[in-house]
């Protein structure tokens, strides 16, 4: 049968359906960003005279022996991302410049697996400094991240209807919405040993205010090939915390006295193979918080039910009970029930993992290839980048990448930074085209900030010296 | 100052026309997002969903749906249908009734009793008569019990003298009370002295059969006691008696009621169970009918069916005919059963009657015309009827379902319109899965048509056989049931073709196990599991 038919129908003037066209871009737009994962920072990580490199790999040593971190502009990143479809991929242009909704195509650019994040954090306070070959910083950092998974069987099923899952199940299972507000307390300390080796450790308290966490959810609906059966099946745990006293509670209470508490690390290594290459390799948030104030659990253990049609018996019968949309209601509900609790949960952060290799031209133009990979429970996110970093002059540095990430291959970046006396001004975007073009990326980045600077340890760039013109002197005066 | 060096201010240049580059792209943004521009399309979901599903266990059913106790299980599970059906009542009412009685007397003084007067100043005279009970019709009534009533009596005296008269019905009784009524005659210097009087009859028995007939006569006495008031006593004045029983009912009456005719206007009776069949063969293997008289009436009563037929909904008819059926030999109870009724029960099987033939032409209606006659035989002294005698007579068939059937079409219109807007569905699939354990295989039609019954379209194939027979043993028991699937396919101009419908028809054929060559048995623990699924793709403007 055919499952999927396009076809022009004139629009109808204030109906309905024109009012949801009207708000379809929005809507979709808002359905892209409004999801989130601990985004890759793969122009920061090449901007090392910024001291928030360091957030990237804790082994990365600024030029600089002392900077500050002014309060809440030194750092401040956003970021959305989506594995799954670009707007574009969903709404094309045909020839006319008329708009049409290609659902096939939606689907196909999906992954098994798709997800959906935003993340956000900026600093309250910042500094760091070196004593000798030591270099120690501190930071607090507000961070707040959201990230959606969903399986392409979720949307292909809404789309194409259960007719395309005859006979098989529509596995569900994997999707998940975690979500978290935290804050985080970092003491940083990197030391070069010799003059090729450093490392980098970074130890952190982490404050948890709220969190949405899915701990398991094992979803899928099954379609019966030859009676059509519907057996639905959902085996799933969500915690949350600080979501029934948000906005009800003093804000000392809840900037500081919730009983949510974490730990995390990052540890960083950055290895000069010889003068014109390097290597790096980081893992952060390697931690977790343990949330214990306001604390709700919902869960709902291995339910099942099947549907198999409406007992006519039941109906028709003289004393049989006739409102059968009440009574499957009523098994629906019996069946999944959602149990709540207010059990004390552990939610882990999402490690994420950089390796990179760099090779230098010269101290002022560096190439690096970098692969960054961020772990979700099961769900691996890849990404990979190559950059190349200019030193224009001692006080202009820029960064421009290509990368590959969420499944999109139309990411270029570009960031700088400038040293304006003590003031240290950067900026970086993973995916310049996405601010410009929206409707193609799935990615979008930003990270900037103002930094006070002091005490730059840094060769001057000299400028290329040309080779003054040699001039033949053809049939000219002699001297 | 520090001076930039060219390189810089190439490198920065470049920066500057890829910025530049960056903004011109997105000036073919707002077209990509401008949603005045978004033609509209279908989407179209393809949903599968099991519509019904019932396992149909034939005991199990008959509990939901026969409150009226039409199906019969026997202990080995064995159905049988009994469809029973009353006939007719014949009421009393409508055979004796019972008129007012109406009756004066003038009572005189003998010479003698006229001389006692006028000498010894007082007289006492005692006259006996026997009035006669009048019946509407020729019943000859013994004596009857009355259950409401009332006697009037009025007196009208000529005499100058005052005195009294009482007024006894020696058989009219109350257990040992004897109906008797005295009136006092004052006369006050005018006449005549008009007294009156009422009685209420009810609970009294009148014997009626102490006159010289035996019947209808109801002896009276009459006893006059006159006072001399000084005023002249002559032979000419007289006093006048007049008796009135009126709304007289009774619980029981006796005597010879005569040969009565019974007219019953010919009626019909409908039997559901075949009302939709429209043809093909059904044989039942030992279909019976009875027929039940139940009679109070303390007579015999014959009954003769000038009709008494079998008609098809295809307006063919058979009669039907068996021992003893026509003359209906009626009985009754005897004299010291009133109050009772008799039974009389005639059993109609393949043996003794066409019962078989009746049956298996599939009768939508009987058709009846009986008539009766009571005493046939000659008159009876020793008839009774009651207030509540009655005649009803029941008429229950039997069909123990043993038998078998080949293309035995059932039909039903009935309106119909599509719950949904079928405008709305492109495509459609109907899966039809029926395992099936009945010795019965069935083709099944569905007809759409509009207001005036012309066919649009139909569901299914011609021919198709959506239901199969379970396998059945030599005893006509299913041994294993039967599964069909059957996919039924709505294409969009099929569904185009249902627009307009109004009503439909349902039409199924049926045939016993082996296309209907071999008899077998309805049980009520055979089920049928039947399920009924969609697939369908939608059309849903965007």
């Amino acid at each position: 049968m055919k499952n999927i038919k396009q076809s022009v129908i004139p629009p109808q003037a204030g109906s309905v359906v024109e009012v949801l066209k009207r708000h379809l871009a929005f809507g979709i737009l808002l359905f892209l960003s409004s999801s989130v994962i601990a985004q890759n920072d793969f122009t920061v990580y090449n901007l090392r005279n910024t001291p928030q490199s360091s957030y990237l790999n804790p082994a990365f040593i600024p030029q600089y022996n002392f900077f500050i971190g002014l309060p809440a502009i030194s750092s401040m990143s956003f970021s959305f991302g989506h594995s799954g479809f670009a707007y574009t991929d969903l709404i094309h242009k045909r020839s006319d410049d008329s708009l049409f909704i290609d659902m096939d195509n939606m689907i196909a650019k999906l992954g098994k697996k798709n997800f959906l994040s935003v993340n956000a954090s900026a600093d309250l306070l910042s500094f760091g400094f070196k004593v000798k070959k030591n270099w120690i910083t501190f930071n607090a950092t507000e961070k707040v991240s959201a990230r959606f998974s969903y399986p392409k069987d979720l949307i292909r099923f809404a789309v194409k209807g259960n007719g395309a899952f005859l006979g098989e199940t529509a596995d569900f299972s994997g999707i998940s919405i975690n979500a978290v507000h935290y804050r985080e307390y970092a003491i940083g300390y990197a030391r070069t040993i010799g003059n090729k080796i450093t490392f980098g450790l970074k130890a952190k308290y982490l404050y948890g205010m709220e969190n949405v966490y899915t701990e398991k959810s094992n979803l899928g609906i099954y379609t019966d090939e030859s009676t059509f059966d519907i057996t639905a099946n959902s085996d799933f745990r969500i915690s949350t915390s600080g979501l029934q006293t948000f906005g009800k509670t003093g804000i000392t209470d809840y900037a500081f006295k919730r009983n949510n508490h974490g730990f995390a690390a990052d540890i960083g290594l950055d290895v000069k193979l010889n003068k014109h290459f390097s290597v790096a390799a980081s893992a952060l948030n390697l931690g977790f918080i343990n949330w214990k104030s306001d604390v709700k659990n919902y869960s709902g253990n291995n339910q099942s039910f099947t549907f198999s049609g409406i007992d006519v018996t039941k109906l028709t019968a003289e004393n049989g009970s006739t409102d059968f949309t009440q009574e499957l209601l009523d098994s629906l509900t019996n069946t999944f029930k959602i149990e709540e609790t207010s059990e004390a949960y552990t939610s882990k952060l999402s490690p994420s993992y950089y390796l990179s290799a760099s090779c230098s031209i010269n101290p002022n133009n560096i190439f690096t290839v970098t692969g960054y990979m961020e772990t979700s429970g099961k769900n691996i996110n890849p990404a990979f980048t190559v950059a190349f970093a200019k030193r224009v002059a001692n006080k202009l540095s820029f960064n421009i990448s290509y990368s590959m990430e969420n499944r999109s291959y139309n990411n270029a970046g570009f960031g700088f930074s400038v040293d304006m006396g003590p003031l240290q001004w950067y900026l970086a975007c993973d995916n310049v085209l996405g601010v410009f073009l929206p409707q193609n990326t799935r990615t979008l980045q930003y990270h900037g900030g103002i930094n006070l600077v002091f005490a730059k340890n840094v060769k001057k760039v000299k400028p290329e010296k040309k080779q003054p013109e040699k001039v033949e002197r053809k049939g000219g005066p002699k001297f | 100052m520090e001076n930039k060096s060219p390189q810089s201010n190439r490198t920065l240049y470049n920066i500057l026309i890829i910025l530049l580059l960056c903004f011109s792209l997105s000036s073919c943004v707002k077209d990509s997002f401008d949603m005045n521009n978004l033609a509209s399309s279908e989407w179209n979901p393809n949903l599968a969903v099991p519509l019904v599903h019932s396992n149909m266990n034939l005991g199990d059913m008959i509990e939901q749906y026969d409150s009226s106790g039409m199906i019969q299980v026997g202990e080995d599970n064995f159905i049988t249908i009994v469809y029973g059906q009353h006939l007719l009542t014949y009421k009393v009412d409508e055979f004796v009734n019972i008129p007012d009685q109406n009756l004066e007397r003038k009572l005189n003084l003998t010479a003698q009793e006229t001389i006692d007067l006028a000498t010894n100043g007082n007289v006492s005279s005692v006259t006996t008569d026997i009035i006669p009970f009048a019946v509407s019709g020729d019943e000859q009534i013994n004596s009857m019990h009355i259950k409401s009533g009332t006697i009037n009596v009025s007196v009208s005296s000529e005499f100058l003298h005052s005195g009294m008269i009482t007024v006894s019905f020696p058989t009219v009784t109350n257990g040992a009370v004897t109906l008797s009524k005295t009136f006092s005659l004052n006369y006050t210097g005018s006449g005549p002295v008009q007294v009156s009087g009422s009685a209420d009859l009810t609970d009294y028995t009148l014997n009626l059969s102490n006159g010289s007939q035996g019947f209808g006569e109801l002896p009276v006495v009459y006893t006059l006691t006159l006072n001399n008031s000084g005023n002249p006593v002559t032979t000419l004045e007289s006093i006048t008696v007049n008796h009135q029983m009126q709304n007289l009912k009774f619980d029981a009456l006796f005597g010879n009621l005569g040969q009565k005719s019974i007219d019953i206007p010919a009626d019909t009776l409908k039997l559901d169970f075949f009302s939709n069949s429209i043809g093909g063969q059904f044989s039942l293997v030992d279909p019976r009918l009875k027929l039940t008289v139940s009679n109070s009436f303390g007579l015999p009563i014959r009954g003769v069916f000038n009709q008494f037929s079998a008609q098809n909904n295809l307006g063919s008819a058979i009669n039907i005919s068996g021992n003893d059926i026509n003359p209906l030999n009626i009985n009754s109870p005897s004299v010291n059963e009133v109050g009772q009724s008799a039974s009389t029960l005639i059993t109609l099987n393949n043996t003794n009657s066409n019962i078989a033939a009746v049956i298996n032409s599939q009768p939508s209606k009987i058709i009846y015309n009986i008539q009766g006659i009571t005493n046939p035989d000659g008159n009876s002294a020793s008839n009774f009827i009651t207030d509540q005698s009655q005649v009803d007579i029941d008429l229950e068939m039997e069909l123990p379902l043993n038998g078998s059937a080949f293309d035995f079409v059932i039909q039903d219109t009935m309106d119909f319109t599509f719950p949904y807007e079928i405008e709305k569905i492109q495509e459609a699939l109907f899966r039809l899965n029926i395992e099936n354990g009945f010795p019965v295989e069935a083709k099944v039609q569905v007809y759409f048509t509009d207001e005036n019954l012309n066919i649009l379209d139909s569901l299914i194939n011609t021919g198709q056989q959506v239901i199969s027979s379970g396998a059945v043993n030599n005893n006509g028991r299913i041994t294993e049931p039967n599964r069909v699937i059957t996919d039924i396919h709505f294409p969009e101009e099929k569904i185009n073709n249902l627009y307009g419908t109004k009503k439909v028809i349902v039409t199924g054929t049926l045939s016993t196990s082996n296309t209907g060559s071999v008899p077998v048995k309805i049980y009520a623990d055979y089920s049928m599991d039947v399920r009924l699924g969609m697939q369908a793709t939608l059309k849903v403007g965007l």
